[in-house]
């Protein structure tokens, strides 16, 4: 069954599109939250968070690209639950993440200067667009998905620290980038 | 803004972007070796031995991509280099006011009649539009060359032939089967059978081939009012660009 026949499935409120919708990126999503989450048992409940709200959502919504509409869905619950998590249960890899793209924030947040989350998504969006194949997947799979950089590493056949080295070049260049634009976060 | 503000934004990117990057780790190894046999078939030019033996010879071409595009921007020679293997320069615009749209990089492979793979290699593909027309570049450094069939010569321009070609091309699923007529049809040269699209459509397909710089290029517009001499023009463009 394709993504258009899953949609369709909603559509017509049939209980068979969740049960597709599992089968096909089931996986995907327990894998998006357990990046975030660290926490098998989270994670689950996480993707059954995601098939709910998914269920909610179309109709009306229908996705583009089904497999990011679901991802970005179960990235955003896992975020939230993530918020609520003391700070014993705190994943080191996501806070590892997390501070990097600190590095993107200036020392002292000024209110009246912050950008729109949609206009700041934009722009990361045209600097990765820039890139070339190579680094846009290193970033992606580091800053959307999660992985870790051993597994990107792995992944390439690099070393780990290359894989470090590429994203602090990245990371220095968007916020050049981001200042261009008169984006000041 | 905080971190955690920032991550969420991250999380705003496109559906390509997003999409790109999903599997990624099956794509990168793939890659990867490509860019090793690459290398090693380049080594094997070099010695003077070419990958097409006597008793090899290339009956079928094939290309395989998902269908995404992996530039939205004209990507640098120095990225493509990187990515494909293979550094032209691509244009932007052509001087008739067609302009880069995207473009993608496939995995392509030649093949002998008993399908035994003689070459592996990456291809670009780039997407040039105009008022809803398009226009399409392929550059790859295959060492079978460009392999079009029926073509004329068009013209030569800075030492390098140009091919032009016309054909109706029947696309058709990749379980069909011709019936009698089909077979008729591709005999005579009325049609050229391609394999692999979702139902059977008929479309005009017109095209220029050269071989410039050690790479191959190839212009090709379907369904187009571009005529021979446009085309042409474009492929002097191309290899202007070239530098």
């Amino acid at each position: 069954m394709d993504d258009k026949e899953i949609i369709d499935l909603y559509f017509a409120r049939s209980e068979t599109a969740i049960t597709e919708t599992a089968r096909r990126y089931g996986p995907m999503l327990r894998a998006i939250a357990y990046g975030i989450l660290g926490n098998a048992a989270d994670s689950e409940e996480c993707e059954n968070d995601a098939y709910l709200a998914v269920w909610n959502c179309i109709p009306p919504q229908r996705p583009r690209v089904l497999p990011a509409f679901l991802g970005r869905i179960a990235r955003n619950i896992a975020l939230d639950k993530y918020a609520y998590y003391g700070a014993e249960k705190r994943n080191r890899a996501l806070e590892t993440a997390l501070d990097e793209l600190e590095a993107l924030l200036p020392g002292g947040a000024d209110p009246a200067a912050s950008c729109e989350q949609a206009e700041l998504a934009g722009c990361i969006d045209e600097y990765l667009r820039r890139q070339s194949r190579v680094k846009r997947l290193v970033f992606v799979r580091r800053y959307w998905y999660c992985d870790p950089v051993a597994k990107i590493a792995a992944d390439w056949g690099f070393s780990e620290s290359k894989v470090k080295s590429m994203l602090m070049r990245m990371r220095k260049e968007l916020k050049v980038f981001l200042e261009r634009k008169g984006v000041w976060l | 803004m905080n971190r955690d503000d920032l991550f969420r934004c991250v999380g705003e990117i496109s559906d390509e972007l997003i999409l790109e990057a999903d599997h990624t780790g099956k794509t990168l190894r793939r890659l990867r070796r490509t860019t090793a046999f690459a290398l090693a078939a380049a080594l094997v030019l070099l010695l003077g031995v070419s990958v097409y033996a006597a008793s090899a010879r290339l009956v079928s071409r094939h290309a395989h991509s998902r269908g995404i595009p992996d530039y939205f921007s004209v990507p640098t020679r120095e990225t493509l280099l990187e990515d494909a293997g293979i550094g032209p320069n691509v244009p932007e615009a052509f001087s008739n006011g067609y302009q880069f749209k995207d473009a993608l990089i496939s995995e392509n492979w030649d093949a002998d009649a008993d399908g035994n793979v003689l070459e592996r290699y990456r291809a670009l593909e780039c997407t040039y539009a105009q008022d809803g027309d398009t226009v399409h570049l392929f550059v790859d450094a295959a060492a079978a060359g460009n392999q079009l069939d029926q073509v004329e010569a068009a013209e030569t321009y800075k030492g390098c032939d140009l091919k032009y070609y016309s054909y109706a091309n029947k696309l058709v699923p990749g379980n069909y089967v011709q019936s009698e007529q089909d077979r008729q049809d591709e005999a005579c040269g009325k049609y050229v059978f391609s394999y692999g699209s979702a139902a059977v459509e008929l479309r005009q397909v017109q095209g220029l081939g050269f071989e410039y710089g050690g790479l191959n290029y190839t212009l090709s517009a379907i369904d187009s009012g571009l005529t021979k001499e446009q085309l042409i023009q474009m492929a002097k463009e191309v290899i202007d660009h070239q530098g």
